[in-house]
Parts: structure tokens; C-alpha cells; sequence
């Protein structure tokens, strides 16, 4: 009698017990994730905040090498062609085969939508921080930093979709979930304001991979030289980029490589040509590595430094380099890396030219990286600000100045390539430009814009004609005005009736 | 009574009555006067421990002895006796003054009198007013599964069991009425011997592969006593949030008093595989090479174009030296042996039942190395410590080894394919010549090829390690106390834990490891919790009415963790798994862990009116820690009545009609299946790194909150008739349910710009409705030889009703196609989706062909060196596809549905689902004097199998690898008749990697899942040997599929997405086993 009363009672007890015990049985309390109200107590806190934003901007589909660059700048245009089997739309992008429900084009604008997400987030919590928890110089400067990566951000989508919605802050509501389009001008105004506050906050010093106001002034340059062109036309901006581009070289941080293949040599980044990239590492580094090197690559095995064989090299554009030019056999691998060839243009080595790959950022023989390689994507390098400089002076001196020339042939002069010959008149100096910045610059996610910003587009479009067995045919047949940006993407305009699709999609 | 009442809602008075009622506590002492003897015998044998209850003397009864005798001392011989047995009718027998009382009982036809477990308690069939699915252990283990699910399959009516592939101790899906929720889990609830657990299936593979296994494969079949299967809302209101799914509620064998039984069951067997695959002969794959790779007199030792030919092109022979045919079927598959053990002791005295079991099972697979082995027990004791008062304990634990392959693999390149593929496409000829990406073994023969894509199945067999060991175990101990007569009190505490450990390797010489110098990865989930539970159950009868009552109060808490540590780089020769040390590249370890507890009130009245109207009402009120604040309580209420019409006179008069019921219920219930912490924004970890300083760490938000979260519901609408004809010799169940779920968990779409993809709400509604069936008759009940035949067959049909803003959103499965699955509304849940066929293009559709013939035709393509080189103008008015620039006969056509005169991603469809129309199983079953045969047949019709196999096993793009042998009949200038593309058909028609319907194929079948020959040894016989019973038996199981399925087998779904089901991709195959047991009963 007596234990079955203890058992009852323990029993009971031991009930009770464990609901006092547990009195929060029914609360959640997350410990494998931050909780996001509860973030942002401290400095330490802010900074990792800020590294979530550069993550962002490094996301696959965003400002990775295989987001923009591959599904934007190097497509539709005269530097690659996609094969047959070219799969996810990349084919579709370079034959102007563009529909809105393309995945492509939804998870180009679903990634450059998550980071804007998580950037805001960044500037507008790290903003609210009180100056007991971070003093105002740090929070400066990583809102400053945050802000940059913004604006980088926006100038993509800009770019690529023209008519987006502008969202500046954080979400952080169902309710706040649909928001129309802005109009382009208010997009790059609120771009140059991000920088603007970027430049006027941060260090100089080439960053190692961090934003400073050297790359904060770059990129306003280029914001601007942009702004001259589709869709804005604003030639008042030669001016405004002309000065950027001035306090850039100006400012002693940066200069040229004496080798052009030093500037893309993964043991050798963080060089005082790269203005701001985006950073990699890897194999085996949580898996931030990139596929820089894979997607473009020769032909033969990844681990001897091959490719994925589902890009290969516009035939006219290797034939716009002249015989001596260092950068034909850097980027252009006519060889098949199983061989023995070290040198792409070795006469023994060399493959059918229809079996001709990309191939500027090379990985060593033999290597370990597939997918996953410590590449970075240079975003902006002192190259591209040099050209963009004798183009801006170009146009607003009606015609090319000795500074012009002596540009561009800092440019050809490192690769050994023709110089340019001084007496060319505005238009003549233009189109040389910008076939010199396709050999200097090609498949780094440049082109397209260029094509834009000089109202060439159709006409280079129109003119590519591809016979090799790699190109899975020619864009001209597709293209139309309209598609010089990419349609919204179908399922946003489903969800959010407010959003209005670009005329003629 | 209703002063107890008032007491029970007060617990503080409560524990104070307690107390005061175990100090009044008085024994009942009974005084003998009369003794009764005798026997009970039925069905020709003497019955051991029938219960035997003096009819008008509370707790007076005894048993019969394994001699089937009995003695009872009664106050007096005026009583009145009940005799009652499992499986037969009860007899009352009023004594009057005998004192010898020899009893035959009669063997019971219908089930009605059989008790069935409800939630929270047990009633007769007979008193039942839900819709609930019984199953018997015995039923359960005439197939020796392995698992119970495998068990369950077509044996209940609405409960749909669709394997996910073929190997041993391979997981199974179950939907009972079919899949309720999108986004939060559509299994069942589990309760095992009352600790409810939600039995998603587990990851078996740490690291490639997709490969599943149920949770609860630890619990041995034949453990099992009974398993009822919840279907309808009255039944499953009492489990309210988690009842959505119905509840599969399985009691464990008990002892019982008198029974003493000591057994010994044992098989062995072998399996093979049940269906080969089609593929290209090692001829026909040289052929179709030598049609890709023509020869060309200028490289005459081309790697590829020489690979079977001769310097002058001529075609090297098979048996010739200098290439090596290869069968990998034979290689890797094999006959594989099965055995089985198992020993069980149980029975019971006055005061203590008890049972207890030990199992070992090993199943090697009929692919090399893949084996399952569990060590299984089961304790159960249950102690009267006094009239009033019982204790129990029970502890079921048993630990699975799964050794294997990869399989359900979900990358397809880069050395990641699973076995299976690797099985049937690793190429079936190694030509003369080495290719540069390429490995090879010692031998020269080829370990893989296309930089390790493909990689030889045998070694990836032999040398890679996958597999892993979990610990399964619940253990529960109980107190119960009648507090006045038909008031029980009863307290329940319990905990269970599931570990699970895997462990992979893959080696440095191929495939996946060979870049990294070899993956070594270790996982380890642990989930654990406890249970409480306090439940007052009152069953009285006053005259016509009948209450049974249970009130009740629970509180569950369930906890998991993670662990996984991987490390690349292995410089010391068989040094990997055991040494992780030893690695030069650690990669970053991740845990996980979380915990989550319900609190639930609960209550329960059946009242019977007499006994012919009876009324069920049920309620639920569950909080629980998965919803936001303010939000985490709901409830969920049913009410059900049911009309014995057999008991009505103008039924009851119709001599055909034994008994008839009508039943009709509606209620609700709900499902919180989803992980934890949905309802707050939150920040996820990555990492990034500036210069060369090393990675930094780095935090970004993933998730937005969502403040309103709460319950997903169910609501269920069920009527139901049951009939039984010709003394129940035919006994028919009929049951119409609608069930609507809304407010669903959704993973709804928003506009990325809000900078998600989705967000956690309840918005949206699902539909299942249909009809169950189940007949069964009783064909032949002679004394030697008897028939029986049980059929059953469900219709269920699934439809989004509702999806909040958006009208569909696309799903993408795991393997190469890109949103292959769409879930929209109005269709059912998880359809395929993609571009539907047209056979290729055909000279026809081109200008340059216009008017030509056959021969003509011939002629143009002949001055071409390959036909896929060569392109054409399509005419006006054929379609063209969006993603190809360049056609010419051979390559695919697809339907340009919309007429637009381009096939782009708007002409994409449904193609078809893996909801079958109907399903069910026919079993029928024979006795012969000792001889019983069984024949049990399943099927499914009208269900359509996503064959993702054929993506690669049909590509005539890449000729690396083998074909299926519809390729056979693949397009060439000269075979133009046909609906399968050329060479390069598929490539260059732009379907990347969209769906095609080709890949969709008519999944229906008819199985004969299993045939069982046994006799029982003669009594007279086996007592000479000291043994009390035996059986012996032969049973096949799969014995033959009948469909039109060309991959392995229709009965398949890999993956752990809901909302991808029917995919067939990579999937072990499944076996035919032939097995020999026997079953012997020691004294």
C-alpha cells in the first residue's frame, strides 16, 4: 500500500516536475541561428554583418563570376559562343531567345534582389546602433562599406532589367512585400548617392577585397559613363566620370601589371590593378570558392586545368588580335591542357579552331578545384578605368588628346599589341576603343554594357556569323531593339500586379 | 459521479482524493465454497488460457491451462459463468449446481467482438464510430518484412505505401487518404505503444545518395500485435495537431495470463533480382559508337574513332584482344542470402503478465555489399499489484547496421552518380585505345571515365564505404488505478532515442574522391525525448446507456542534434574513416540541433444508446513550441455517430443481413510538421574572405518573421457503412471521406524583391476525397479444407484547391531536370511537369526535302560524314524550339501546345502524376487439414512513373556511356520510321534540362507480392519430441509484376521532397525472395 502510494505520487510528481522545469516548454529559442532581434549588440556584431553582405554580393546568380557577368555581360554579344548543349538558359541569353519565364533571368533577379535584401539590412541596422554599442567612426565605415556593395548591386540591375523596383530598406514585414518600379534616373541617383557617401567615407589603400574610396570613386566613374549611354543618354556625365576617373589615377593607389597574365594569376591577387573584386577561396574553404576557372576553361580534364567545354571563344574576336599580342595566347587556349602544351599558341598543340576556348584565368596542372577554385572576380581593374578615362575624354573633347592615346597605349603597350596611331577623329578613336576593350577586357562581364553605353549592340549582334560546330548557331535572326534588357521576370509581375513588364517582351 | 467530476477539475483536491482513497483502500476477499472444474476446447483443440469471469462477483475469474483445464472457487453454485477467447464466440453458462462444466467454444467469424485500440483507450469493433483500419500481427508478418511499413502495404483500405526503392531496409512513404500539406510533412503520426513519434523516413547516406529507411525499422514485425490505422477525424481528432495524417497506432505483444508460450521462428532465404533492364547489347553499344565517332582516314587513331576499329577502319571484332567486353550486371549483382531469428518468451499468472522477445535479422542485398541487420528486443511487463492497482513497463530497442551503395544519387557528374547508373551505363566495351581523362586500374582496365563521371561499377562497389548504424529505442512504464468501479486513473511516463551514425568514404583512385585524394565523412543525428501523459477514463452502464469517457492531459518533448565532420586528403594508404586525423584537409564541422514540446488537453465520450445509436465526441486543445506567440494553441474537435441497423427488427428480421452499420463523423485536426522556429527572422552563417587572411565569418538574414503562425487544419468529413451477409461469412466496409486542409503551412511565394523566395503562412487549401472498400468472404468454412478472400481497394483523389496569391509554383527534383514538378491549383499535388513529345523531326518538315522520297531523301543524307553534322530549313508551320538555332531530321519535336509556332517554356504541361486512380490488394487465403497456402496480390493503376533514368540512359549525346534498348530504334537516315531521336537528337534540340514526357511512363501494375505454402506438423507427432507446435513454411515474395514499366519497377519514389513523389532515378532495384521458415512452440 504504502510503495503504491510513493509510485502515485512520484509519478505525479515527476509530471509536475518536468512542466515546472519546462515552464518554456512551448517557446521558441533558437540556438542554431541568430535571431534576428537580438543581433546587433555590439561592434564584433556589425562587423559580421557586414561580411553577410559581402557574401551576398559573392552569391551564386549575383556578382559571382557565373551571376551577371556570365548571364549578362558575356551574353548575346561577340566574345563567346554558347554550344548545343550549353544547358540553364546561357544558350537561350546568347541567341536573344528570351522569354520571362526563363529560370536564368528569374534567378538572376531573385539573387540580385536577396543580397539588396541583406545589404539594406546592414545599413539600416548598423544605422540604428546606438553609440554605446559601436562608435561612430566603425559604423561610418561599415555602413559606408554596405553602401558600396549597394550600389555595385543596384548598378547590375539596373543595367539588366532597366525598370526595377527601388527598395531601400530592409524588409521586415509581410506587408511590405510589393513595391513597384522606380524610374532609372531615381534608381542611378540613389546609386551615385551611395557612392558618393562611400567615397567620401572610406579609406584609400587597394582593400584586399574591402570597398575603399578608391574603388568607391572607380565605380561612380564608370556609374556615370554609363549614365551617358542606354537608357538615360546623359552626356552631361562625361564630365562628372572624367573627374572620378582623374582622382583614381590620381591617387597614386593603383597602376598597371608590367604582365598581363600577372593580373589574373590566382597566387598573385590583391594587386595594385584591381581596383575591387570579388573575393574566393578555396578548394575546400566552406565552400567559397568559385568556378571562375572551370567554366572558362581549355579542353581536357579539370584536374589538368580544363574546362567544362560548354563556352567557346568567338572566332572574330581571335582574330582581332594581332599575331604578337600577349593577350591572344593568355586568353584564347587553342590547346588541350592533357597534352603536353604549356603555351596555348604552340603551332604542335594546337586543336581545330571550332574547339577553341575561353581561357584568362588559369588553373594549374594538375589541381583540385572543380567547382570550388580560389579565383577572384576582378569587378573593377585599373585597365578598364584607363580606357574608360580615353573614352570619356574622347567624347568631351569632340575627338582623342595626346592623354588619350597615351591611355590606351599603356594598354596596348604591355601586350606588345598595335599601338594607336594618333590622327583618328572621335568616331574612328570610338570604335577602336572599343575593340580594344573587347581584346583587353573580354569575359569579364564588360561587354554588353560597353555595346550599350556606345549604341553598338544591334549592329555587333547583327554581324556575328559563327559556322563552327560549337556555337549552336548566330544571334543576329533573334535580336530586337527591346532586348538590349531582359524582361521581368514572369512570376514577380504574377505575384505583384504593380510591376509593369518592358515594353516588348 | 458528478461530484467527481467537479473534483477531477481541480487538481490540487484531486491529489487529495487520491490520497484519501488509497488510505481507505479495502481488499475484497472472496470465501470458497464451490469448486468448478473442466475444459475448454474449440476448433478441435483444447483452448489454453481462455478467461473465465464469474459473471455477477467483481475480479472473480481464472484461466485455462496449456491443458485447456480450469478450477474456480466460487462463494456458491448458483453463478453464472463467461467463457471468453480470442478469435471465438464468448458462452455463458449458468451453473446451477454442476460442478464439472466441460466448454466448447465456437470459432468466431466476425470481428465484430475483436477490441481495437483507439487513441487514449480500446472499444470493441462493435462500439467503433471512426473510420479505423486493424491490422493483426499475424496478417503483418505472412510477408516477413523487414519493417512493419513494408508490412502494411495494400493490407488497409486508404492507406497508400509506396516504396522508395528496392534495397534492404529501404524506407517507404506512407499517406493514409493521401498527402494533406504542401510544405509541412505528409507522413503519419507513429504511436507505439502509446508514445506518438512523427516517423518521417531518415537520410541513410551521409554523403551521396538519397537513399532512405524508416525511423522505426528498429521495431521487429513480429513484435507487433495489432496496428490500427486512424483514418477519420473522429478518430483522429484525440491526437488534434498531429492527426492531419492520419495515425498508425501499433501495440507491441503483451502476455497474456495462462499462456506460457516459448517460440522459436527462424528463416532463411535468397533473393535475386526481380526484373533486368533493357540495355544495349556490347555489340549494339560498338555500333551505336561507331555511328557517333565515324571513321576518319586523316586521324586513323583517334581516341575515340579508333577506339573499336582497326587501323583501316574495319570494325574489331568482340572476341578479338584488343577490347574487353564486360557484363556489370553479372559483376555486381548477385542472388543474396536472407536469415532470420527469433525467440520469444510470454504468458501470465493472477498477477503478472509478461512477454518478451529477442530478433536478428540479416538481409544482404542483391547489390554487392548493400546489407541490413537489426538486433531487436521487446520487454513488456505488466503487474497487478493489487485489485485496484497496475504497473507496467516496456522497453523496445533494437540497433540497424545498413551497409550499401549509393543509390538515388543526386549529382550526375563528377564521379557523384550512384551505382545504379554507374551499373547500367558504365560502358559495356573497353576499346583499344586509353583515353587522356581517364583512369585505370593495375590491370589496365578502365576505373572511370570523362574525368570520373563515370566510374566502374564494380570498384566503386568494392572500395567505397557507405554505411551506418542506428540505435532505436522507447521505453514507457505506467501506473493505473481504479479509482471506483469503472474509474481508472492512469499516469504514463516514457522517453524515447534514436541515434543514427553513418559513415562515407570515397577513395582517391575514382570518382568523386579521386580530385581531393579521397572524402571521408561522418554524420550523426541524436533525437530524444519524453512523454508524460495523466488520463481519467469512466466507462459505466446504467441501463441502455453506455458512457466510456477519457479525459486527459500530455505534455511531449522531443529534441534532435547533428553532427558532421568531413575530411579530404588521405595521404596514408587505407587510413580514412577510423582516422580522420590523418587527413591534411579538415573540412569545417557543422552541428545543428533544436528542440521543440506540445502541452495538450484532451477529452473523449462514446455513449451508447441501446447499443444501437452511438456518439462519439472528441476534443483536442494541443499548444505547441512551433508557432509564433499568441498563436501556438489551437483545437481540434470531431463528433461522430454511428446506427447498428443489424439490431433494429426490420434488419435484424432479414436473414441475409448478420449485422449493418452506419457510421458518419466530422471533425478536425491538425499538422505542425515543420521544423522549428519558422515563425522568427533570422540570421543563417557563411563565411567570407578578405586578402589572404582567411575566411571571416559571416551572418545573413534568411528568414522573414511571420508573427501569425499557427496550425495547419484538417478537416474531415467521413460516412461509412459496414455489412455483414450470410452470418458475416461476407463482411463488406464502405467508407466516403472528404477531407480539407486549409490554412496550410505554405512555403509561400513572395516577390523576390521582398528579398526571399518564399515565406512560412497559412495560407492555401488541399483536398483529398475518395472511397474504401474492403470486402471479405468466407468462400468455403468446411472442417478440412477452408478459403478466404480479402480485397480492398482506395480511391483518393488529391487537388490544390487554393494556393493564397499565386496560381502554381514549379518544384525541381533532385537528378538534372530543372522545375520538373509543379504544384498548381487544381491539379494533385507534385504533377510533373514539362514539354510533351511529337517524335522527332522528320524529312518532312524541311524545305530541302519538300516532295522527295524515302530514297531520295537517303541520298542527300549520304554525302554528309554524319548526319548530325548537317542542318536544314524547317518549312513554314512546322515549330521551332525555343533554345536550338539549327534542325535537321532526328532531333526530338515537341508539342507546340499554345500554336505559337515556337515550343517555348509556355508550351510546358502536366504530364501526368503518381496519384494512381486505384489501388488495393486481394489476398486469399487456403487451409488443408495442417496445410495453409496464401496468396496475397497488390496493384495500382492509373499512376504514372517519372523514369529519370531514361535522361541518360536515352542521351545520344554523349556516347560514353551505355544505352537503354529503346535506343535500338533510334532515327538514322535509313530508320526514319521511329519515335526515338538520333544521334545528338536530344542535344540539339535545346531541352537542357526540361522535362520531356518520353521520361513519363505508365506506372500501373499488378503484383503478385507473395506466395506462403505451410503446414503444421501433427500435434501427436511433435509431442513425442517434447515441442507443443510447428510450422514449416515456403513463401516467395515479388514473385512477378505485371506492367509496362520498362525501368526496374513502377513501385518507386526516391527522394525526400513531398512534393516530387513517383521519381524513379537511380533507384536500387527490387528482389524476389524465395524463403524456407520455421515457426516452433516449445512447453
Amino acid at each position: 500500500m504504502k510503495n503504491l502510494k510513493y509510485f502515485l505520487c512520484t509519478m505525479l510528481l515527476a509530471g509536475t516536475l518536468l512542466y515546472s522545469c519546462k515552464s518554456d516548454l512551448l517557446e521558441e529559442k533558437p540556438t542554431n541561428v541568430i535571431v534576428a532581434s537580438e543581433f546587433f549588440k555590439t561592434a564584433a556584431d556589425a562587423e559580421i554583418a557586414l561580411n553577410g553582405a559581402y557574401n551576398a554580393m559573392q552569391g551564386e546568380w549575383v556578382l559571382d563570376f557565373l551571376g551577371m557577368p556570365v548571364h549578362w555581360g558575356n551574353k548575346g554579344v561577340d566574345e563567346l559562343n554558347s554550344p548545343n548543349w550549353a544547358a540553364g538558359g546561357r544558350k537561350e541569353l546568347q541567341l536573344y531567345q528570351i522569354t520571362s519565364n526563363m529560370g536564368a533571368i528569374e534567378d538572376l533577379w531573385a539573387g540580385h534582389y536577396e543580397a539588396i535584401n541583406v545589404v539594406n539590412g546592414v545599413v539600416d541596422r548598423v544605422s540604428e546602433m546606438s553609440e554605446e554599442l559601436i562608435d561612430q567612426e566603425q559604423k561610418d565605415r561599415i555602413v559606408a562599406e554596405a553602401r558600396f556593395i549597394r550600389a555595385m548591386l543596384y548598378f547590375s540591375t539596373v543595367k539588366i532589367w532597366e525598370n526595377i523596383p527601388l527598395i531601400k530598406n530592409e524588409t521586415r514585414s509581410l506587408n511590405d512585400l510589393f513595391v513597384g518600379q522606380a524610374l532609372p534616373d531615381d534608381v542611378y541617383a540613389f546609386i551615385i548617392e551611395d557612392l558618393q557617401y562611400a567615397e567620401a567615407t572610406l579609406e584609400e589603400g587597394q582593400g584586399e577585397g574591402r570597398a575603399t574610396k578608391g574603388a568607391a570613386a572607380a565605380l561612380l566613374g564608370k556609374v556615370y559613363l554609363q549614365m551617358t549611354g542606354h537608357p538615360l543618354n546623359q552626356n552631361d556625365k562625361f564630365g562628372l566620370a572624367i573627374t572620378q576617373f582623374e582622382k583614381v589615377i590620381g591617387s597614386g593607389t593603383y597602376g598597371l601589371l608590367p604582365e598581363y597574365a600577372d593580373v589574373f594569376d590566382y597566387q598573385n591577387e590583391d594587386n595594385i590593378e584591381t581596383i575591387f573584386a570579388v573575393k574566393f577561396d578555396g578548394p575546400a574553404m566552406n565552400g567559397d570558392g568559385s568556378s571562375v576557372g572551370s567554366y572558362m576553361g581549355p579542353n581536357g580534364s579539370q584536374e589538368n586545368g580544363g574546362g567544362w567545354g560548354t563556352e567557346f571563344v568567338n572566332q572574330e574576336l581571335v582574330s582581332s588580335y594581332d599575331d604578337n599580342d600577349v593577350r591572344l595566347c593568355h586568353n584564347v587556349a587553342k590547346h588541350n591542357v592533357n597534352t603536353n602544351c604549356i603555351d596555348s599558341c604552340d603551332p604542335n598543340c594546337q586543336l581545330g579552331a571550332c574547339a577553341w576556348r575561353p581561357w584568362k584565368w588559369h588553373k594549374p596542372k594538375p589541381n583540385t578545384f572543380l567547382y570550388d577554385s580560389p579565383i577572384d572576380m576582378i569587378y573593377i581593374r585599373y585597365a578598364d578605368i584607363l580606357l574608360s578615362y580615353a573614352e570619356a575624354l574622347n567624347r568631351t573633347e569632340g575627338g582623342p588628346s595626346s592623354v588619350a592615346y597615351g591611355l590606351v597605349n599603356q594598354i596596348t603597350s604591355r601586350s606588345n599589341a598595335p599601338e594607336f596611331e594618333e590622327g583618328m577623329d572621335m568616331e574612328t578613336f570610338a570604335d577602336a576603343l572599343l575593340r580594344e576593350r573587347r581584346r583587353e577586357l573580354c569575359f569579364e562581364g564588360h561587354r554588353k554594357d560597353d555595346l550599350i553605353r556606345f549604341g553598338k549592340l544591334e549592329e555587333i549582334v547583327m554581324a556575328i556569323n559563327e559556322t563552327c560546330w560549337s556555337s549552336a548557331g548566330n544571334p543576329g535572326p533573334e535580336y530586337q531593339d527591346f532586348k538590349k534588357r531582359y524582361p521581368i521576370p514572369q512570376r514577380e509581375i504574377d505575384l505583384n500586379s504593380t510591376l509593369k513588364q518592358n515594353d516588348g517582351y | 459521479m458528478k461530484n467527481h467530476n467537479q473534483l477531477y477539475f481541480h487538481p490540487r483536491k484531486f491529489k487529495l482524493f487520491l490520497m484519501l482513497f488509497f488510505i481507505s483502500f479495502i481488499s475484497a476477499n472472496v470465501f470458497a465454497q464451490f469448486k468448478v472444474t473442466g475444459k475448454v476446447s474449440g476448433d478441435n483443440e483444447l483452448l489454453i488460457g481462455v478467461s473465465i469471469l464469474a459473471k455477477d462477483l467483481v475480479g472473480v475469474g481464472t484461466t485455462t491451462d496449456v491443458d485447456g483445464n480450469y478450477e474456480l472457487d466460487l462463494p456458491d453454485g448458483n453463478q453464472t459463468l463467461i467463457f471468453s477467447y480470442t478469435g471465438f464466440t464468448p458462452k455463458t453458462i449458468e451453473l446451477n449446481g454442476q460442478t464439472t462444466v466441460d466448454v466448447v467454444l465456437e470459432l468466431n467469424l466476425n470481428t465484430l467482438d475483436d477490441v481495437v485500440v483507439v487513441g487514449y483507450g480500446k472499444v470493441s469493433r462493435r462500439d467503433l464510430t471512426g473510420s479505423i483500419s486493424s491490422i493483426k500481427g499475424e496478417e503483418l508478418t505472412k510477408i516477413q518484412s523487414i519493417s512493419f511499413e513494408q508490412g502494411l502495404a495494400a493490407r488497409a483500405p486508404g492507406v497508400q505505401v509506396i516504396s522508395s526503392e528496392g534495397g534492404p531496409g529501404a524506407g517507404v512513404k506512407i499517406r493514409v487518404r493521401g498527402g494533406t500539406s504542401i510544405n509541412a510533412s505528409n507522413d503519419p503520426l507513429y504511436v507505439i505503444d502509446g508514445f506518438p513519434i512523427q516517423g518521417s523516413n531518415q537520410a541513410t547516406n551521409v554523403g551521396l545518395g538519397n537513399s532512405s529507411s524508416s525511423p522505426l525499422a528498429s521495431i521487429d514485425p513480429n513484435d507487433i500485435e495489432s496496428i490500427e490505422v486512424l483514418k477519420d477525424a473522429s478518430a483522429t481528432a484525440i491526437y488534434g495537431s498531429r492527426g492531419a495524417n492520419g495515425v498508425v497506432i501499433i501495440t507491441t505483444k503483451s502476455g497474456q495470463k495462462g499462456k506460457a508460450e516459448t517460440n522459436f521462428e527462424t528463416y532463411f532465404g535468397v533473393s535475386e533480382l526481380a526484373r533486368k533492364l533493357d540495355l544495349l547489347s556490347p555489340q549494339e553499344y560498338v555500333d551505336y559508337w561507331n555511328e557517333y565517332f565515324p571513321y576518319n582516314p586523316n586521324d586513323p587513331n583517334n581516341q575515340y574513332s579508333a577506339q573499336y576499329r582497326d587501323e583501316l577502319g574495319n570494325l574489331i571484332p568482340l572476341d578479338d584482344a584488343r577490347i574487353t567486353p564486360f557484363n556489370w550486371g553479372n559483376e555486381v549483382f548477385r542472388n543474396s542470402p536472407i536469415q532470420s531469428y527469433r525467440v520469444s518468451v510470454s504468458g501470465g499468472t493472477d498477477k503478472t503478465n509478461y512477454a518478451g522477445s529477442f530478433n536478428y535479422i540479416d538481409q544482404q542485398g542483391i547489390v554487392n555489399t548493400s546489407e541490413f541487420k537489426r538486433f531487436g528486443g521487446n520487454i513488456k511487463i505488466d503487474q497487478k499489484v493489487s485489485d485496484k492497482f497496475k504497473l507496467g513497463f516496456n522497453l523496445n530497442a533494437g540497433i540497424t547496421d545498413r551497409g550499401g551503395i549509393i543509390s538515388a544519387a543526386s549529382e550526375g557528374r563528377n564521379g557523384q552518380n550512384g551505382v545504379i547508373t554507374n551499373i547500367t551505363l558504365f560502358t559495356p566495351v573497353q576499346g583499344q585505345i586509353r583515353y587522356a581523362d581517364a583512369t585505370y586500374d593495375e590491370n589496365g582496365l578502365l576505373l572511370s571515365t570523362r574525368d570520373g563521371d563515370v566510374v566502374n561499377p564494380k570498384s566503386l562497389v568494392d572500395k567505397t564505404v557507405n554505411t551506418n548504424r542506428t540505435l532505436n529505442a522507447f521505453t514507457n512504464v505506467y501506473g493505473e488505478y481504479q479509482l471506483a468501479e469503472g474509474l481508472t486513473f492512469r499516469s504514463s511516463f516514457g522517453a524515447n532515442i534514436n541515434i543514427f551514425k553513418g559513415k562515407a568514404w570515397f577513395p582517391s583512385d575514382f570518382g568523386w574522391g579521386r580530385n581531393v585524394n579521397g572524402i571521408a565523412i561522418i554524420g550523426t543525428n541524436q533525437n530524444s525525448g519524453w512523454l508524460n501523459e495523466n488520463t481519467l477514463s469512466y466507462v459505466k452502464k446504467v441501463g441502455n446507456h453506455g458512457f466510456n469517457a477519457v479525459l486527459g492531459y500530455t505534455t511531449q518533448y522531443s529534441q534532435f542534434e547533428t553532427l558532421r565532420a568531413e575530411s579530404n586528403d588521405f595521404p596514408v594508404p587505407n587510413i580514412n574513416l577510423d582516422a580522420l586525423g590523418s587527413a591534411l584537409a579538415a573540412q569545417t564541422n557543422r552541428t545543428n540541433a533544436g528542440e521543440s514540446g506540445l502541452r495538450s488537453y484532451l477529452g473523449r465520450v462514446n455513449y451508447t444508446l441501446n447499443e444501437k445509436y452511438l456518439f462519439t465526441v472528441t476534443g483536442r486543445y494541443d499548444g505547441s513550441s512551433k508557432f509564433a506567440k499568441g498563436k501556438k494553441y489551437g483545437l481540434f474537435p470531431s463528433a461522430a455517430f454511428a446506427w447498428r441497423l443489424g439490431e433494429e427488427k426490420f434488419i435484424a428480421d432479414v436473414d441475409a443481413i448478420s449485422s449493418a452499420k452506419f457510421r458518419v463523423s466530422y471533425g478536425q485536426s491538425g499538422n505542425q510538421s515543420i521544423p522549428n522556429d519558422f515563425s522568427i527572422s533570422s540570421y543563417g552563417f557563411a563565411n567570407y574572405g578578405f586578402g589572404n587572411t582567411g575566411q571571416q565569418s559571416a551572418v545573413f538574414l534568411n528568414r522573414l518573421d511571420n508573427p501569425d503562425l499557427s496550425w495547419e487544419t484538417t478537416a474531415q468529413f467521413d460516412i461509412g457503412f459496414e455489412l455483414g451477409l450470410f452470418k458475416d461469412r461476407v463482411y463488406l466496409n464502405f467508407d466516403y471521406y472528404q477531407k480539407n486542409t486549409f490554412d496550410l503551412l505554405l512555403a509561400v511565394p513572395v516577390p523576390f524583391t521582398s528579398g526571399f523566395r518564399t515565406s512560412f503562412q497559412n495560407l492555401g487549401e488541399v483536398e483529398n476525397k475518395g472511397v474504401e472498400l474492403s470486402i471479405s468472404t468466407r468462400n468455403i468454412t468446411g472442417k478440412k479444407f477452408s478459403w478466404d478472400t480479402n480485397f480492398n481497394i482506395s480511391f483518393n483523389k488529391n487537388e490544390v484547391l487554393n494556393l493564397g496569391d499565386a496560381e502554381e509554383f514549379l518544384v525541381s527534383s533532385i537528378g538534372e531536370h530543372r522545375n520538373d514538378y509543379i504544384v498548381r491549383v487544381g491539379e494533385s499535388i507534385g504533377s510533373y511537369y514539362g514539354f510533351v513529345n511529337d517524335g522527332v523531326y522528320s524529312y518532312n518538315d524541311f524545305v530541302e526535302f519538300e516532295g522527295l522520297g524515302q530514297a531520295e531523301s537517303e541520298a542527300i543524307m549520304a554525302d554528309f560524314d554524319r548526319a548530325q553534322d548537317t542542318w536544314f530549313t524547317l518549312k513554314e508551320g512546322v515549330p521551332s524550339k525555343l533554345g536550338a538555332a539549327r534542325f535537321r531530321p532526328g532531333m526530338i519535336k515537341l508539342k507546340d501546345i499554345n500554336g505559337d509556332g515556337i515550343v517555348d517554356p509556355d508550351d510546358r504541361t502536366i504530364l501526368g502524376s503518381s496519384q494512381p486512380d486505384h489501388y488495393g490488394s486481394v489476398t486469399n487465403n487456403f487451409s488443408y487439414g495442417p496445410i495453409d497456402l496464401s496468396v496475397f496480390m497488390t496493384w495500382s493503376v492509373g499512376n504514372e512513373v517519372y523514369n529519370n533514368n531514361l535522361t541518360r540512359g536515352m542521351s545520344t549525346a554523349i556516347p560514353f556511356f551505355n544505352k537503354y534498348g529503346v535506343i535500338r530504334d533510334r532515327w538514322s537516315p535509313t530508320n526514319t520510321d521511329t519515335d526515338v531521336w538520333g544521334v545528338w537528337g536530344e542535344g540539339d534540340s535545346g531541352i537542357g534540362d526540361d522535362l520531356q514526357s518520353y521520361y513519363i511512363e505508365d506506372g500501373s501494375y499488378l503484383r503478385i507480392a507473395n506466395l506462403t505454402l505451410g503446414y503444421r506438423f501433427p500435434k501427436d507427432l511433435l509431442q513425442k519430441v517434447g515441442i507443443a507446435s510447428a510450422r514449416a513454411y515456403v513463401g516467395i515474395d515479388n514473385i512477378h509484376v505485371f506492367t509496362n514499366y520498362t525501368g526496374f519497377d513502377p513501385d518507386v519514389s526516391v527522394g525526400f521532397n513531398q512534393l516530387t513523389p513517383g521519381l524513379d532515378w537511380d533507384a536500387y532495384p527490387k528482389m524476389r525472395t524465395y524463403r524456407v521458415g520455421i515457426n516452433v512452440g516449445l512447453k
